[in-house]
């Protein structure tokens, strides 16, 4: 045997090991070739993305056919003859279409990423396992399932279709591209994963920390604070009295009535509390910091049609693939068919927001507040004291799975609970926190039974169920009526006499509670402030219901409203809704579809309608006319909304900063409501916070800051455009969307185009600042012919990158066009159909 | 044993690499260049055929995946063009090694069946 051969076949064998040896290194060859295998690398997402004009399963369990219609846009049209079999194809699609989405939410709140994307998440992990939003989907999970075992049948109906798709994505090697990345497979879906996507949804419009940040405002301003963040906001438009109206604050009676804050807590700790929140934030889809949604109804009297028009655009994150996922279904219910469509979450077999062929409903979110913070006299590290009596805390251990380059690492945490909640802990400060969704909750039941409503009346009673997050119901049927409710069960804080609270000290609810208090306020787990008893309307006598994150009523109108929340919006979307509808009631013509479109896409933008006038003043030459000529429409090729915006960011962070930024809160000028600086620009010119305190000798108002702004702002334009010609400056060049996937600064393409997008935080087309969040659904519903409804989504139904419905849609949510929303009853009358799926029982 | 000319033995790589490939397994497509190596006359002609016999067999089935469904097989190498460039690169030198080793492996066993 020659030698050479013996060490060629050694060499060749070493290095054949060393390309088929799988590591964990993530492009190592192995991971690579796996990726790119054509059978069962990422090319069978390629493949499998064009879906056959017809497809036949066969399923064990399934109790007669069902057929599933794809149209041209992706969406699903579901014909069945049971409910069980509907929850079932809804699963068997929710998967196929979105099943990464699926699981990377449903990880997210068992705090489990760091076991596919490493110690990068442990942080997130543990923020959510103390949360625990895990906690509340197990007791709602329980209480459905002891209470409405009818609606628990239907979940495990939903969830077997889930994991059905799951086997044959596994089977075939078409698991969602994400997997194969990531290089892990899902796990089978559970009822718990059902509610544990319904707490995410309810943790991103509940769970904020504005009583912490609030405190620590507080902590460093003083009373100065309640100029900045008054009671009620200076400016406000109610939903249940249309109208702007001008409040004066009241900030100066308030100093008096507060509660005794904590003096031990170190403001930097707390401070850590709230950056710790920010950066799990990030990791939120489908929210993040996201609180903005417009719904409105109009009555049979004011329209062209004589029946109602309803209206819908939640402002949710822009997430890739979108929050919502679109179907519709005809099912014999009962004995009884019912024809729905609207958007469901993936995870979730219910549509939340959409119509039957009876009655129709949006949502928009309350800003209710059903989270409260205590915080402690602590006699040492584990024992507190409550209600006069020493107590320990409740200490829980967990372990989080890491993974690591040679597989896992377990790392334990322990958890402590007070008598109210968690405890938050970062360095010395320490917060339990109270929220309702760790309790058990009946909202699905009410979403339920919304798609079985027969009316308005039905509709309503099927709200009492409805309590996190609470919403604001609009609603209509086809017989004329309309409603709206700010459905949600709130708490009733009480000392321990049973005496409310909030209405002897309207701050309490929005800062952190001494739980170490003799007299401590607390939740009356015997009395809430129940669905039945929020705001509600039934038929106004104005003819129509406008929501838009504001305020529900004056407190001379409903007396709980400080109990219910505090974080509402400012007022300029209700506002503008309401006149552009007025205008028309004005003009003394009826109110049309077309007009509903275009409501539903203005992006005139109020408060630079308010404030242009003081920016016109200060400016001079080309942009003073650019300014004059504008009529503060936020549209994409504007020079002047680019100068506005630039301009508008000077001034706010040259007001405040100076203030904060001496108390050390230099980051958040940000947070003052912009109708507290329009009110003082408008009431108040020469208010100190106009004064630079950082120039000895001179005292500035509102005309010198804005000039000094606008010095700025114009520098910063000539940086960005190059050019000194402001005509040339637009809007779309520095407002782009920004709808990232959630792997996408590693894959790029995955996210959707950053194209060039009008609108503005606070217009009504409220494609925020920096083009992450915006209407998430457009929807306008039709009450004379709900065929002829209208939607669209931002971005596609698929969430398989190669589709070519992943971003279809994307284009005409920005354009301000719809789809036709139409709700067949049979599967031949769906119209472009491009695919039939039909799922067939064994035998 | 009888030694085979570089296009047929690229020719079984190739026909054995895509019967492999159908049970869905990359690392078996080793087998497929290996056996090619084995039955090559020279060193030169067995990793050539290892390494385009796999090669092409990648080829054609993302040729296929193209035909089946051009915009989504498009989109997908334009998204993963640089992942898809260095795997075609690995998949050539999976090929390379694999039939070099067969081509050894017969080597050598050529030589201990003389010796017996």
């Amino acid at each position: 045997m020659k030698r050479k051969e013996v060490v060629g076949l050694v060499v060749s064998l070493v290095l054949l090991v060393l390309l088929l040896v799988p590591y964990s290194i993530p492009l190592s060859p192995y991971r690579l070739l796996t990726l790119t295998d054509p059978t069962s690398g990422v090319w069978v997402n390629a493949v499998v993305a064009k879906l056959p004009a017809d497809k036949r399963v066969v399923i064990p369990g399934l109790t007669s056919q069902v057929i599933i219609v794809i149209d041209r846009y992706g969406v699903p049209h579901i014909f069945a003859d049971s409910d069980k079999d509907l929850a079932f194809a809804i699963g068997y699609i929710h998967a196929n279409d979105r099943l990464w989405q699926m699981d990377l939410q449903r990880r997210l709140v068992e705090g489990r990423l760091s076991e596919i994307f490493g110690s990068i998440a442990y942080d997130v992990d543990l923020f959510q396992r103390i949360i625990g939003l895990h906690r509340g989907a197990e007791a709602s999970l329980q209480l459905i399932k002891a209470k409405h075992p009818e609606l628990y049948e239907l979940l495990e109906a939903y969830c077997s279709g889930v994991n059905k798709a799951i086997e044959e994505m596994k089977a075939s090697k078409g698991l969602p591209v994400e997997f194969k990345l990531l290089g892990y497979e899902p796990e089978p879906w559970t009822p718990l994963n059902v509610f544990e996507i319904a707490r995410l949804i309810a943790w991103g419009l509940t769970g904020t920390f504005a009583d912490i940040e609030l405190y620590l405002l507080y902590s460093r301003l003083g009373d100065k604070v309640w100029e900045l963040i008054p009671l009620d906001r200076y400016l406000e438009t109610y939903i249940v009295k249309p109208g702007h109206k001008v409040v004066l604050g009241n900030y100066s009676e308030l100093a008096g009535r507060l509660v005794a804050l904590p003096i031990h807590m170190n403001s930097k700790d707390v401070m850590s509390i709230l950056e710790w929140k920010r950066s799990v934030d990030a990791w939120m889809p489908p929210i993040i910091d996201a609180f903005a949604s417009n719904n409105w109804v109009i009555s049979r009297a004011l329209t062209d049609t004589g029946k109602p028009i309803l209206c819908n655009d939640p402002h949710l994150q822009l997430t890739v693939p979108p929050v919502w996922y679109e179907l519709h279904y005809a099912v014999r219910s009962g004995g009884e068919l019912f024809i729905v469509r609207g958007v469901t979450f993936p995870g979730i077999p219910l549509v939340v927001i959409g119509s039957n062929q009876y009655v129709g409903w949006g949502f928009t979110n309350v800003m209710a507040d059903q989270i409260d913070f205590y915080y402690y006299e602590w006699a040492n590290e584990t024992h507190y004291w409550y209600k006069g009596e020493l107590r320990k805390i409740d200490r829980r251990k967990e372990v989080i799975r890491v993974k690591t380059d040679g597989g896992y690492e377990e790392r334990s945490i322990y958890i402590n609970f007070t008598v109210h909640g968690p405890l938050i802990e970062r360095g010395g400060a320490r917060f339990a926190m109270c929220w309702i969704g760790h309790k058990g909750t009946t909202e699905a039941v009410a979403i339920w039974k919304y798609s079985r409503a027969r009316n308005i009346s039905e509709f309503f009673d099927a709200m009492n169920y409805f309590q996190t997050p609470p919403q604001n119901h609009v609603v209509a049927d086809i017989y004329g009526n309309i409603g709206w409710r700010a459905c949600g069960k709130y708490p009733n804080r009480t000392y321990p006499n049973g005496t409310n609270a909030v209405a002897l000290n309207p701050l309490l609810p929005r800062l952190p509670i001494n739980g170490s208090a003799l007299d401590v306020v607390e939740w009356n787990e015997e009395d809430w402030i129940e669905p039945w008893e929020a705001p509600q309307l039934l038929n106004p006598p104005w003819g129509y219901v406008v929501t838009a994150n504001n305020k529900l009523a004056s407190v001379s109108d409903y007396p709980f409203i400080y109990d219910v929340a505090w974080t509402f919006a400012d007022y300029y979307r209700a506002f503008r809704i309401t006149e552009r509808i007025e205008d028309i009631i004005r003009s003394g013509r009826k109110i049309t579809m077309n007009d509903m479109r275009s409501i539903q896409n203005d992006v005139q933008f109020v408060l630079a309608r308010n404030l242009t006038q003081l920016l016109v003043s200060v400016a001079d030459g080309e942009i003073k006319s650019i300014l004059k000529a504008w009529s503060y429409e936020m549209s994409i090729d504007s020079p002047a909304a680019a100068i506005f915006i630039t301009w508008y960011k000077y001034f706010k962070m040259y007001t405040f900063i100076d203030e904060l930024e001496e108390k050390g809160l230099r980051d958040y000028w940000d947070r003052v409501p912009d109708s507290t600086l329009e009110y003082l620009v408008l009431y108040n010119p020469k208010s100190k916070w106009f004064d630079d305190i950082t120039t000895k000798g001179l005292v500035e108002d509102a005309v010198d800051i804005a000039k000094r702004a606008l010095n700025a702002a114009v520098e910063e334009l000539k940086g960005i455009f190059k050019t000194d010609d402001p005509h040339k400056w637009r809007l779309g060049e520095l407002h782009k969307l920004r709808a990232e996937h959630q792997l996408g600064t590693v894959f790029r393409g995955l996210s959707y185009p950053a194209w060039e997008a009008p609108g503005w935080s606070d217009c009504v087309n409220n494609i925020a600042k920096g083009g992450g969040h915006g209407p998430s659904w457009r929807m306008i519903l039709n009450f004379a012919n709900l065929n002829d409804s209208l939607c669209v989504i931002p971005g596609g139904q698929s969430g398989n990158p190669f589709s070519e419905w992943y971003y279809d849609q994307l284009r005409m949510w920005l354009d301000g066009k719809y789809k036709t929303m139409s709700f067949p009853a049979k599967s031949e009358d769906v119209k472009d159909a491009v695919c039939r799926i039909i799922l067939t029982p064994t035998g | 044993m009888r030694r085979l000319g570089l296009l047929i033995c690229l020719l079984i790589t190739l026909v054995i690499a895509c019967a492999l490939e159908l049970t869905r397994i990359w690392v078996l497509l080793v087998i497929a260049s290996i056996v090619g190596g084995f039955l090559s006359k020279s060193f030169v002609k067995a990793v050539i055929a290892g390494g385009l016999g796999l090669l092409m067999c990648w080829i054609i089935y993302l040729g296929a995946y193209y035909v089946m469904n051009p915009i989504g097989v498009g989109i997908a190498a334009s998204m993963f063009s640089l992942i898809l460039i260095i795997s075609l690169v690995l998949v050539l030198v999976l090929g390379l090694l694999g039939a070099s080793f067969g081509y050894f492996l017969s080597r050598v066993l050529e030589r201990q069946r003389g010796k017996v």
